[in-house]
């Protein structure tokens, strides 16, 4: 082989980024939220490549963030893979985002390595579209991310890690690297750390959870008051006490009503 | 046209790992069966008691026959020349009758068979003679002869057996090769006869006079004057196949080896059968008569060697062992129709397939628990509404096999409305699990995570407290169900941490409590 086909060749690797040519192309998928696209150089979540999410709480908005992505995904071909989520994936909202839930497969093990020889075995079969792992505590865990780099590349699907937030100082093997942080007005705040192609440092606040705006902060002296009826009797009228089966009687004896009176009106 | 193949080597063949260059022998109540050729050439002979065979051959192994063993493999066998001839008989102990004049036409000739079926014996290293003959008992005794005496005798042009070329083969038979009871035979050569001709020159009337009808429908039934009808195979549609070792097996990884040769007769019975299943039960035995065994699960019902060899492999490794094992069995339990996947020829590149093996090899490796489906149930109790389990459910196949189906087109209208029916049945049984319906309002909102079971939240007057402060930030929602068995009844609202994450959280009514069941995410 002549030197300037090895060289053509090497830079026709999709992994060599050259600067005199970004337009070449990299296959991403849409993260469904276009102020985040237009953060990102390549305008979405990079395929056969490894995003990771950092987070500072579970629950920060990962899930809503990736939910239009995954619900995409279940829609076609191909396994959604969630390698040990930190609680159980709640089947009713799951599907109201779109996610199909005959296409969504969860994974446990108590040990690391495990999880990772299973998120690699499910990111090669190429019978997964996507999968999420989250990797517990804050090592480094520098081999295991390397791992699975390696097995997106070869299965040319998504693959997610989700970490604590203080995993941020380690080096990573992923390509896109994000911190999720919760804002005081239940926003999320996404900041952009590393990306291919583009520059570190976007951020962007996101407004993933769109119930929020028909909720009211209910102020503390607003809450609901649950106290125990002295008299439970009297919530029955004594003609029907006979009428009513003793377990069913026990339980109306036990219920006290919503609390009408402290309930503000919805703006 | 029958065709007898003889396992002369059976009782040796039978027993896993008889090596060529050591001496074997298969011994039965202290006289030896048969041997293999080393032994032959050291002098050692089928019919020597054990200890004169000790003495020709000193590094001679002598192992006890076990017939049950023979006879799983003549069935075996019998299953491997089934596809030649559907008119199939064994014959104990070690023979299995063939009628092939109805499949020459299929296999292009005699001889385009024979090899074929040659090809088939050797493959699983198995010995036979070969026998042809008009009749079944004709040829069972050529099958003590070798084959170029019988072969000559079928005459291809015409189609036919030469009957003059077959009666003189017979006439020149020695008795002693008759199946007949020694006693008979002791009593037909004391009266001189040495060959079948000899009694043949007889008159029925004397034959039947001196030795008895057995031996007049035996020579009748031989040449032919007699029909002879045979009770045809019938393989059955069930896999349990054992191997026995001569010598015990140490190694796991040597375990591998028969593993590997069952595992090759289950998908050749698969094959054959259009069957899958999705469990192999492997059994072992030590030589201190531990028997354990392990179950390796398929998710999908794909019919693969390598893929069931590679997850029986990751669950042999995790199998506690107890001694050198020396018997081992495979079965497949509920054996179900394959599930045909057509796919037109010139297929569009799909990015992603629909197969399961990484969720075998995952169950295989990690436990059959670790790997499962979410399930949304039709119940008002959040804990309830939703499970995890590790078989794929019925439905999520079925709607899998609906999408194969849909693609595949009206080609397979016939084969569709069969399991439609299915279906339909399936769904009935399983009314309680919901797939597409969606039973919450829109405006209801439901958390992303449900906690596995819901955590106490610490009560002030000021304030609400679980790993920091809790801050209500939404409407009641009141809950209440299952009165006629346990009753629940709770008020949920959302609730702010102090971190900016939303939690759900429920006043429980019973236990006058709060609790936290869920997180937003």
């Amino acid at each position: 082989m002549s030197k300037k086909a090895s060289i053509n060749q090497l830079l026709s690797h999709p992994a060599l980024w050259q600067a005199k040519d970004s337009s070449v192309q990299r296959h991403v998928h849409s993260t469904g939220y276009p102020s985040l696209d237009q953060q990102l150089f390549d305008g979405g979540w990079p395929q056969g490549a490894v995003s990771e999410l950092l987070l500072a709480n579970t629950g920060v908005g990962e899930l809503r963030l990736l939910s239009p992505i995954l619900a995409e995904l279940t829609q076609q071909s191909g396994y959604v893979v969630l390698v040990n989520p930190p609680f159980i994936p709640y089947a009713p909202a799951l599907q109201r985002t779109g996610i199909a839930l005959n296409k969504l497969l969860v994974v446990r093990s108590n040990d690391v390595s495990s999880l990772v020889w299973a998120a690699y075995q499910s990111l090669t079969s190429r019978s997964c579209s996507a999968v999420l792992t989250w990797l517990p505590g804050h090592a480094p865990y520098k081999s295991e991310l390397r791992k699975l780099a390696l097995g997106a590349r070869e299965g040319q699907c998504w693959s997610f890690v989700m970490r604590h937030q203080r995993a941020q100082q380690h080096p990573s093997a992923a390509k896109l690297r994000m911190a999720l942080s919760a804002t005081d007005n239940g926003q999320t705040h996404i900041q952009v750390l590393k990306q291919p192609g583009g520059w570190q440092g976007r951020e962007v606040t996101l407004q993933l959870l769109s119930e929020q705006r028909h909720w009211t902060r209910l102020p503390v002296n607003h809450w609901p008051t649950y106290q125990p009826l002295k008299k439970h009797e009297d919530l029955l009228s004594p003609e029907l006490t006979h009428a009513i089966p003793r377990s069913v009687d026990k339980w109306l004896k036990q219920v006290t009503p919503i609390p009408h009176a402290q309930q503000p009106s919805i703006h | 046209m029958w065709l007898c193949v003889r396992f002369a080597l059976l009782p040796l063949e039978s027993l896993w790992g008889h090596s060529e260059t050591t001496p074997v022998a298969v011994g039965e109540q202290q006289r030896l069966v048969c041997c293999n050729a080393m032994a032959y050439q050291k002098g050692v002979r089928p019919g020597q008691s054990v200890a004169t065979a000790y003495a020709v051959a000193d590094s001679l192994q002598v192992v006890e026959r076990r017939e049950h063993l023979e006879q799983q493999q003549l069935k075996k066998m019998a299953l491997q020349l089934y596809p030649f001839s559907p008119v199939l008989t064994l014959w104990q102990p070690d023979k299995l009758l063939v009628e092939i004049g109805r499949s020459l036409t299929l296999f292009h000739g005699l001889d385009p068979l024979l090899s074929r079926i040659r090809s088939a014996v050797a493959q699983h290293h198995m010995t036979a003679c070969f026998g042809l003959g008009p009749t079944p008992k004709a040829a069972e005794l050529f099958s003590y002869l070798s084959l170029s005496e019988s072969y000559p005798l079928w005459n291809t042009e015409q189609q036919a057996f030469d009957n003059k070329a077959f009666l003189a083969l017979v006439d020149l038979i020695a008795i002693n090769l008759l199946p007949l009871p020694e006693k008979l035979i002791d009593k037909i050569s004391a009266t001189g006869i040495k060959t079948i001709g000899g009694l043949r020159v007889l008159s029925t009337a004397a034959l039947n006079k001196r030795f008895g009808r057995e031996l007049v429908l035996y020579l009748q039934q031989l040449t032919g004057e007699h029909p002879d009808v045979q009770t045809c195979f019938q393989p059955q549609i069930e896999f349990t196949q054992s191997l026995e070792f001569i010598d015990v097996i140490h190694q796991r990884e040597a375990l591998l080896f028969p593993m590997r040769r069952l595992l090759e007769d289950l998908i050749y019975f698969l094959r054959l059968y259009q069957k899958s299943g999705q469990l192999l039960r492997w059994k072992l035995r030590d030589s201190y008569q531990v028997a354990s065994q392990f179950d390796v699960h398929l998710s999908d019902a794909q019919v693969d060697f390598n893929r069931f060899l590679e997850l029986t492999r990751l669950q042999l490794d995790s199998v506690n062992l107890t001694g050198p094992i020396e018997w081992l069995e495979l079965s497949m339990p509920r054996l179900v129709d394959a599930d045909i996947q057509e796919q037109s020829l010139f297929s569009r590149s799909e990015p992603f397939n629909d197969e399961l093996h990484f969720v075998s090899k995952i169950k295989a490796r990690l436990g059959y628990s670790s790997c499962l489906w979410l399930v949304q149930k039709n119940e008002v109790i959040p804990e309830l509404s939703c499970s995890l389990l590790s078989d794929q459910p019925s439905d999520y196949s079925k709607q899998r096999q609906s999408q194969v189906q849909s693609r595949r087109g009206s080609r397979s209208l016939n084969v569709s409305s069969s399991t439609q029916q299915k279906q339909s049945l399936q769904a009935s049984e399983q009314n309680t699990m919901m797939l597409d319906g969606d039973l919450l309002p829109q405006q209801k909102i439901r958390p992303s995570w449900l906690l596995p079971v819901p955590q106490a939240i610490g009560r002030t007057p000021e304030r609400l407290n679980w790993q920091g402060k809790l801050r209500l930030v939404s409407q009641p929602e009141r809950l209440f169900h299952h009165w006629w068995k346990k009753p629940v009844s709770r008020d949920y609202y959302v609730a702010q941490h102090e971190s900016g994450i939303f939690y759900w959280v429920f006043y429980d009514q019973l236990k006058q409590g709060w609790f936290v069941q869920g997180v937003f995410s």
